[in-house]
């Protein structure tokens, strides 16, 4: 099964929708609930990197027996270093932004730590593509 | 295993219910304090009540994805009338409380406590979650 959804840069009020529905697919699908957190944890940063950070974009879950894909795409400013960004703490998102309890630089850390596998590419002034499994015990 | 009565934890807490049709509260097995939305995704537990200062709609979208059992916005913050909507769309019970966030939690606390759903010397290690 394939969920797909469109992600506007800063649209807050459905920001978190797309997280949601696919965990709905996969409570549905009968997934193990730890598969599902982990799912979801990747499947919620990631989309709201693409709120906080990019102008817009999409994002997939691919639910089989065995497996859930999350891929994340979006147009945006991209990321110079990878490396960086990955680092717990590391975040540029403005202040105004980490009032609303976003911006702890907990995102990436927390899908690297969710996913089992995971591969990040990104072109500054491009845009970015997140892709990450989790497997289904 | 024992719970406590959403009748004390609302007396106790000083609780304001923001919603409107009729709900059935979900037991109560533990509690997170946190403000920062990855934070709580990652560590709160599933069943646990969330105290915390925020009060837009992904507070409601945080909650209803990790499954916890209720959202109380401390300090006297109330709700604005979109995460109030979202909460009765998604099904998570909202409240507000004048208490800021460490009494509101020192008293749940000590509630969980009583009913021995805290062993005071050995949780409070915050971990990543797995379920
Ligand atoms: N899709 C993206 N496009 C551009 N930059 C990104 C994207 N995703 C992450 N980043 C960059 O990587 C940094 C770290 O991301 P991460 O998700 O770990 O933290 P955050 O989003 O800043 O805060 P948090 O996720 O805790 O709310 C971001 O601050 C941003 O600079
Ligand atoms: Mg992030």
């Amino acid at each position: 099964m394939q969920l797909k959804f469109q992600v506007k840069g800063m649209d807050f009020s459905r920001a978190g929708q797309a997280a949601t529905k696919i965990k709905k697919a996969l409570q549905l699908a009968g997934m193990d609930p730890a598969t599902i957190r982990k799912a979801i944890i990747i499947a919620y940063e990631a989309e709201m990197n693409i709120v906080i950070h990019a102008y817009h974009g999409t994002l997939t879950a691919n639910i089989t027996p065995h497996k859930v894909e999350i891929i994340a795409e979006d147009e945006g400013p991209g990321i110079p270093d990878i490396p960086l960004a990955m680092q717990e703490g590391y975040s540029t998102a403005p202040p105004h932004i980490r009032e609303m309890g976003f911006g702890a630089g907990m995102g990436l850390p927390n899908i690297k730590k969710s996913a089992d596998e995971l591969d990040i590419q990104s072109e500054v002034n491009k845009g970015t593509k997140l892709w990450a499994a989790v497997f289904n015990n | 295993m024992k719970l406590i009565d959403w009748r004390e934890i609302i007396a106790e807490l000083e609780l304001t219910a923001h919603y409107h049709n009729a709900l059935v509260l979900p037991p109560v097995y533990g509690a997170y304090c946190g403000d920062m939305m990855s934070d709580v995704l990652a560590r709160a537990r599933r069943g646990s009540l969330w105290i915390t200062i925020q009060r837009h709609r992904n507070v409601i979208a945080v909650a209803s994805l990790v499954g916890l059992s209720a959202v109380v916005i401390s300090g006297g913050r109330v709700p604005p009338p979109d995460t109030v909507a979202l909460a009765e769309k998604e099904g998570v019970p909202l409240f507000s409380t004048p208490l800021d966030s460490f009494h509101a939690a020192g008293r749940l606390y000590y509630l969980l406590t009583r009913v021995g759903l805290i062993n005071p010397t050995a949780d409070g290690v915050a971990k990543p979650q797995n379920t």
